[in-house]
């Protein structure tokens, strides 16, 4: 029993290690960016939309990740008439903060000012559709912790049921236990899988030209196929060197733009 | 008096065209009209601006009028909301006096609003000769015009009130006029200030518009300001105006003067005693009109009804329409839009009723006519007016269960409208800006936290496999454990220097325990036996008894003292251990 608890407490040690791990990079923050953030607010607020948007562009440029930081700059670009910028941006700030009902509500009012109007029509259905619905709530960080955390309690659990001399109706409970923390391990590391496998094989971008002309290959010499305007989503499927392979929602049209036309989100 | 009116009548006719056909059509965002084409030189005549819809409210820019000269200027702006939709208008007033005779033309003249022009058609206006001098009064509705008395000549400023009609029916609108003489060279450090009367005993709708112009009266020349408000007597019987004050606070170059009007006694005439039994007290003078959004509906689909009422009168204040039960309709009340303006002083508007009507069977109905009863003050005499009967057909509708009651038109009253759709607002600057750029797979240390577990699993199994095993065996552990305890021994004898007398102890103990047999019952010669049943070779057994001889001969020897040999000893005991390790 006492190695049991030996155990947990190692556990322990070594989730938190990888907590502050991140908690250390958080520390950054004292170097005036606190201030930074709140003259580009203050800009926005006088309707300097563009210094504003520069301002929050720099804290970027800068290495801060912050969800509020990429909304801000959403916004501004927004009151700009920058739709492309926007939608990218706020999306950018979704993966941080994917549960921020402020950013899905401008996430939307972006997307109704478009002018593409496109169908998704993949992968409606389906186990793996819905497990990837569902991750979409958390960013990648929280079903890593979520995955490992239940993998360590389902451990823990199973050495727990082996080592100890528990019988009888305590017994049959941490048998159960054990079954469902064994489901929950095995979501956790569905949910966390499928969203690793999205963002390697299916990064995303955003038009950000107001307008651009798709093309059969990477150059201009070939056919325009159609045109994407401001603010589109897509798929990035290739890059080869100026040019970048952009699929449309459903994976099956494809063509080359510009680099300088889209931007990763 | 009756061509006046007649032209007030025509007026207002154009207008609630323009006011009802502007929501039914592409609106004329600006229009230019004249309330007459014909007058003398005597006259004035007011051209109207309509701009419908405005945002920016600047104020028409007036093309160059040639033979008119303007000589006073209002304006009045309305909101109404008809089902959700806002319409705003504003109407600029220009009160223009013709100042030569013949065909003269006020020019058609652009306005750009939103970035659109919009112009308007050039009207012409026959003007005549007049008798005398020009008018220098505005004609007014009620056809009296303002001349002050002798006795207030050369002053500066002065006040004065009237009312159109001092003896009007109860209910029938009156124009109370105020008007402030301003010596046209004077100028005020502030504003003057205006106390109305309460008007206590009457309906009171003050007009928002004031209108300014150039008056001379006894001899001198004066700036007027005139404030209008709609009066309607709540009863019969002599009420009392108050006087209206107006006070002008005192500046660097004059002294503060108080000014009042003198009261107005109105006597309000009872409504003649024949009424009608459905009279239910409108006075004025309305139309009534109905319509459906559509005369072929299904049973349970709902119909609107649409009626409108709309004369001059106070129509905020009208009564109703009796709503007739209609069988088999369900009808649900609704609130009405009012819309009202005033023109020359004059209240008029319009109340429109939606009701939402629910056919709960199918056949052919007809929509009853409405009537409305109301007394005309200038006839003297009730009126009717009444709307069209409307037929509608109603199919059978889908075979579902009735629908709930649809909430009522004016049920949108009080609603949250939203108006217009923006972003959400900026986010604070929070304590701690985020700045980790890597995500937590990236780090190899997160993928060595996956093993952990793995291993800790591993060696949990590992150590219960064993303990299972050794509990199973318990004499192979004792076994096990049986050369630490004799090494543990030894170190202990040749520390305390003990020697010999350890030494049976030990190797005693030793063999007892490989050989799972108790210490005592090891005897010389059943030790001999046991351990060439496990197969150890002779000499090793004779080495054992060697050691066994050594050491006892050794506590009896002269030299026991001898620290030396006894440690010699123990090493070779030790020795022998180890070899006996090897095949036990």
């Amino acid at each position: 029993m006492k190695k049991t608890f030996a155990l947990a407490a190692v556990f322990i040690a070594i989730l938190s290690l990888l907590m502050v791990n991140q908690a250390g990079l958080l520390a950054k923050s004292s170097d005036g960016a606190t201030e930074t953030m709140k003259t580009a607010n203050r800009l926005y607020e006088n309707g300097q939309f563009a210094l504003a948007a520069q301002g929050y562009q720099q804290l970027i440029d800068r290495g801060y990740t912050d969800s509020s930081l990429y909304y801000n700059l959403g916004n501004a670009h927004f009151k700009q008439g920058d739709i492309g910028r926007a939608i990218l941006n706020y999306r950018r700030a979704e993966k941080l903060g994917p549960r921020d009902s402020d950013i899905q509500a401008n996430l939307q009012l972006a997307r109704a000012e478009t002018l593409d109007r496109l169908e998704d029509t993949a992968e409606t259905e389906g186990f793996f559709h819905h497990i990837a619905r569902f991750t979409r709530k958390f960013t990648l960080n929280e079903l890593a912790i979520f995955a490992l955390t239940a993998w360590f309690a389902l451990a823990l659990l199973i050495i727990v049921l082996i080592n100890s001399r528990i019988s009888g109706a305590w017994r049959e409970t941490l048998q159960y236990a054990i079954a469902l923390m064994t489901m929950i391990t095995l979501l956790g590391v569905a949910g966390l899988g499928s969203r690793m496998y999205a963002e390697k094989t299916r990064p995303e971008g955003v038009i950000v030209a107001p307008e651009v002309s798709v093309t059969s290959g990477p150059g201009n010499q070939y056919v325009t196929e159609f045109t994407l305007h401001s603010g589109t989503e897509v798929g990035i499927a290739d890059k080869r060197g100026n040019w970048v392979l952009l699929t449309l929602p459903g994976g099956e049209v494809e063509g080359w733009v510009p680099a300088e036309a889209i931007e990763g989100i | 008096m009756k061509t006046t009116s007649k032209r007030i009548a025509s007026l207002i006719a154009l207008l609630l065209a323009l006011v009802t056909t502007g929501l039914a059509q592409e609106p004329n965002v600006v229009t230019a009209q004249v309330d007459r084409n014909s007058i003398t030189t005597n006259e004035s005549l007011i051209l109207s601006i309509t701009v419908v819809d405005t945002s920016n409210s600047a104020a028409p820019q007036l093309p160059p009028l040639n033979g008119f000269q303007i000589i006073g200027s209002s304006s009045s702006s309305q909101i109404s909301i008809i089902n959700g939709d806002i319409n705003s208008q504003t109407v600029y007033s220009y009160r223009l006096r013709p100042t030569k005779t013949g065909e003269l033309t006020i020019p058609a003249f652009g306005m750009t609003i939103n970035g659109q022009t919009y112009s308007t058609d050039p009207i012409a206006i026959q003007v005549s000769p007049g008798n005398g001098a020009p008018a220098q009064q505005p004609s007014d509705n009620s056809g009296q015009t303002a001349q002050p008395s002798a006795e207030l000549k050369g002053q500066d400023y002065f006040v004065e009130a009237e009312v159109s009609n001092p003896t009007p029916y109860v209910g029938e609108q009156i124009t109370y006029t105020f008007r402030f003489y301003q010596g046209a060279s004077d100028f005020f450090a502030e504003q003057p200030h205006l106390s109305p009367p309460d008007f206590s005993g009457f309906w009171a709708e003050k007009q928002s518009d004031q209108s300014q112009y150039r008056a001379q009266a006894a001899g001198q020349s004066y700036n007027v300001t005139e404030l209008k408000t709609a009066l309607f007597p709540s009863s019969a019987g002599p009420i009392t105006i108050e006087a209206a004050k107006l006070t002008i606070p005192g500046g660097f170059f004059n002294r503060g003067v108080a000014l009042q009007t003198k009261p107005i006694e109105v006597n309000a005439q009872p409504l003649p005693p024949n009424a009608p039994p459905n009279f239910t007290g409108a006075v004025g003078q309305y139309s009534i009109s109905a319509e459906v959004d559509a005369t072929e509906g299904k049973v349970n689909e709902p119909v609107t009804w649409r009626v409108t009422l709309s004369g001059r009168g106070n129509i905020n204040a009208a009564p109703d329409p009796e709503w007739p039960e209609i069988s088999g309709w369900r009808d649900f009340d609704s609130q009405a839009t009012i819309n009202t303006q005033v023109q020359d002083g004059v209240m008029e508007g319009s109340k429109v009723y939606e009701r939402l009507l629910l056919p709960t069977r199918s056949g052919q109905f007809t929509i009853p006519a409405l009537e409305y009863t109301y007394f005309d003050p200038e006839t003297g005499a009730y009126q009717n007016a009444a709307t069209a009967p409307i037929p509608v057909s109603i199919a059978q509708g889908d075979a579902e269960a009735p629908l709930p009651p649809p909430s009522p038109a004016g049920a949108e009253a009080g609603q949250v409208e939203n108006i217009a759709t923006d972003i959400r607002h900026l986010k604070p600057v929070p304590d701690h800006l985020n700045a980790q750029t890597r995500p937590l797979t990236a780090s190899p240390l997160y993928w060595m936290a996956w093993g952990a577990p793995l291993v800790a699993l591993g060696a949990g199994i590992f150590w219960q496999r064993r303990q299972t095993y050794r509990a199973q065996n318990a004499h192979l552990a004792r076994s096990s454990k049986a050369r630490k305890k004799a090494r543990q021994a030894l170190a202990q004898a040749k520390k305390q220097l003990e020697g010999y007398s350890a030494i049976a102890q030990i190797l005693n103990n030793y063999l007892a325990d490989k050989l799972n047999q108790p210490v005592a019952g090891l005897t010389h010669q059943s030790r001999a036996d046991l351990l060439a049943e496990k197969g150890v070779p002779a000499d090793l057994i004779a080495a054992l008894d060697n050691a066994y001889l050594n050491a006892e001969m050794g506590r009896y020897a002269p030299d026991a003292g001898d620290p030396l040999r006894g440690q010699n000893l123990l090493t070779e005991i030790d020795k022998l251990i180890e070899n006996l390790e090897k095949v036990l």
